[in-house]
């Protein structure tokens, strides 16, 4: 272990780019611009996240990898078309996430375990084995670097399919009709990002827990279940 | 409008800049001699009312020293100040008094610094890419919680220095700092007993927490020294520790189950402490025992050597920041004993210090290593030291450090670097 250059989390968006999501894609724009704002608002916090966007339909697009917010004049414009192929989403995680864990690593930085935003309204292609792909991508002795996964039902999502895809019950979502969901998903950015970024209380010989708040607007999917 | 006399911040102009403003006068002084604000006069010129701040009486413009390694990164800083004695006010060379001709006119209240002017002395040394500028927000009130301390002093064969400074992500938000040091001499033995803690940032009173646990683990140590034992009971010291912070919850009362998990979740904090004693042949005896993530180096010939555990990767190379605290106890409280050499010095530091420095051998550890091989004169030397600027290291940093007393040059001021 040399010097530390610094303390990095990286934070995926995994946004559902499919044709299903055409009402909601200018709520998800809106939502990104506005988490962009919030995290300039938050420098201390914004150094220390490196911010990638990943799109998927039928597959997956990668929009941006690894910013520095800060950098950034604005980010990517998400768009809706195709089909929900999970599998090709949490496929692609499966990949980017080592390889962006060991590209920060050799550049001298401390990583914390990635966080994931799966943002969908919950209906993928039917028939799809996703939940391989989505178990290896969890399972931390598959994949070291094994991300957390929020998941945020947008729309009518299943509040079972969210539970399925987050790591825990308390980060499965799903958002109340009306919602003002780009302020949403901003606030619960960033309390996410100081959440992970402070030390935690692991008691005993308790593992670090990620505490979130729950997103204004949003409910938990366990009390829908 | 405020002024300030003896200490200036880093947007404001010299004192000695040329004159742009009205002159100033001695109107409206108190009849104590206070100025019109209720601040102390200045020294008056003999031919005028107009104040002026004198260069030290009778001393020459002090040499600059070489520039030390934190600030060859800092592009057109300043040097350290010079020796001892010199008032703040005048940090940088100023003209001095030739007696019969008139001083360069003072402006009384100082313009805005211009973005040509080199950065004060007392700058914040940065050490990489550094992080955003910004005024600090005032924590809560009550406790008193001051943005930086630092302390120094030597007994007979010690001498000790520390700091303990706000971390960024603190100053930005305006919470307080929550790591906290406590150091003493127990004069009979020639001991130096310290404890140095990390509040948890997750526990909202944990600086509370911290305060605690290191005043009363010192106590304790003091007082077992007092008793005449050999070997510090540890176990004794860690555990009135902890009992402190749950006695904070129970005003005193037994602890129910659900208070002690009240004090956790309130006041949990690390905790390193021990006691060095000067030894044979110059060297240091250590001996100390810790609670979570906080560290204990041995800084020898430009390296550090680690002590204690310390955070560290996981097995998963996925870097975590949670941490055990008190008032949670190991199951096993055993203090460790060092010898260390002559030449070496004692480090204790919370992690803000640790994380930045990994292993010591970048930059941050170049410049430590520098500064710290020998005692700084100044205790407020390790402030400034301490409270270096690299981005993403926002943590609120401690550090204490001991050398045998003979490492400390007693001759003639020379400066941090010595």
């Amino acid at each position: 272990m040399a010097e530390n250059q610094g303390q990095l989390l990286p934070v995926y968006v995994l946004a559902d780019e499919s044709g299903s999501m055409h009402p909601y894609v200018g709520d998800l724009n809106a939502g990104l611009a506005s988490l962009h704002r919030a995290l300039l608002g938050e420098p201390m916090a914004a150094a220390k996240v490196r911010f990638s966007v990943l799109g998927f339909a039928n597959s997956v697009t990668e929009r941006l990898i690894l910013a520095d917010l800060r950098a950034e004049s604005e980010l990517p414009r998400l768009t809706a078309s195709g089909g929900t192929s999970y599998e090709a989403a949490f496929g692609a995680l499966l990949r980017r996430i080592p390889q962006d864990v060991d590209t920060l690593k050799s550049q001298g930085y401390r990583v914390h375990r990635p966080a994931v935003f799966f943002l969908s309204d919950g209906q993928p292609n039917y028939g799809e084995a996703w939940q391989d792909r989505h178990r290896e991508l969890v399972d931390r002795s598959v994949t070291k670097a094994a991300p957390n996964i929020i998941a945020c039902g947008i729309g009518q999502a299943e509040a079972e399919t969210m539970l399925s895809v987050a790591t825990q019950q308390d980060f499965a979502f799903i958002s109340v009709p009306g919602a003002q969901l780009g302020q949403s998903i901003a606030r619960f950015f960033t309390a996410l990002t100081k959440s992970v970024v402070e030390s935690g209380n692991a008691m005993a010989s308790g593992q670090p827990e990620l505490v979130v708040e729950r997103p204004e607007g949003f409910r938990l999917a366990i009390d829908e279940v | 409008m405020p002024r300030f006399f003896g200490r200036r911040r880093e947007d404001e102009e010299e004192p000695w800049a040329p004159p742009s403003g009205p002159s100033a006068s001695a109107d409206g002084r108190a009849p104590d001699g206070r100025g019109p604000n209720g601040h102390l006069p200045v020294p008056r010129q003999d031919d005028g009312d107009r104040p002026v701040v004198l260069p030290p009486a009778g001393q020459p413009p002090p040499p600059r020293p070489a520039p030390r390694p934190g600030q060859e990164a800092r592009p057109g800083h300043a040097p350290e100040p010079p020796d001892e004695g010199q008032p703040l006010g005048t940090a940088q060379p100023a003209p001095l008094p030739d007696h019969g001709a008139p001083l360069p006119p003072v402006l009384r209240t100082r313009e805005p610094r211009s973005p040509q002017a080199p950065p004060p002395a007392w700058s914040r040394f940065v050490l990489g890419r550094p992080t955003a500028r910004f005024e600090a927000k005032p924590p809560p009130a009550d406790p008193y919680r001051p943005d930086t301390l630092f302390d120094g002093w030597s007994t007979q064969g010690l001498t000790v220095r520390l700091a303990s400074v706000r971390g960024d992500a603190h100053r930005y938000g305006g919470q307080p700092r929550q790591d906290d040091v406590v150091v003493a001499a127990h004069e009979p033995t020639g001991a130096v007993v310290f404890a140095v803690a990390d509040g948890v940032s997750a526990a909202p009173q944990s600086h509370v927490g911290a305060a605690l646990a290191c005043r009363t683990a010192v106590s304790d140590v003091l007082r077992q020294l007092d008793e005449g034992r050999n070997q510090v009971d540890w176990k004794r010291v860690v555990a009135a520790a902890a009992y402190q912070l749950v006695m904070r919850v129970t005003r005193g009362g037994e602890p129910t189950r659900e208070q002690k998990q009240e004090a956790q979740t309130l006041l949990a904090t690390t905790l390193v402490t021990g006691v060095v004693r000067p030894a044979a042949g110059g060297q240091l005896d250590v001996n100390l025992v810790h609670v979570g993530d906080s560290g204990a180096w041995l800084l020898h010939q430009g390296l550090f050597h680690p002590l204690l555990g310390g955070k560290d990767q996981s097995a998963d190379g996925i870097f975590s920041s949670a941490v055990a605290a008190l008032p949670w106890v190991p199951p096993q409280v055993e203090g460790t004993w060092y010898t260390l050499p002559e030449d070496g010095v004692l480090l204790v530091g919370t992690d803000g210090f640790g994380d930045p420095l990994g292993d010591g051998t970048g930059r941050i550890g170049e410049v430590m290593a520098y500064e710290l091989g020998r005692p700084p004169r100044e205790p407020q030397a390790v402030a400034q030291l301490l409270d270096f600027s690299r981005e993403t290291f926002d943590d609120d940093r401690t550090l204490l450090a001991v050398w045998p007393r003979h490492r400390l040059d007693e001759g003639r001021a020379t400066g941090a670097a010595g």
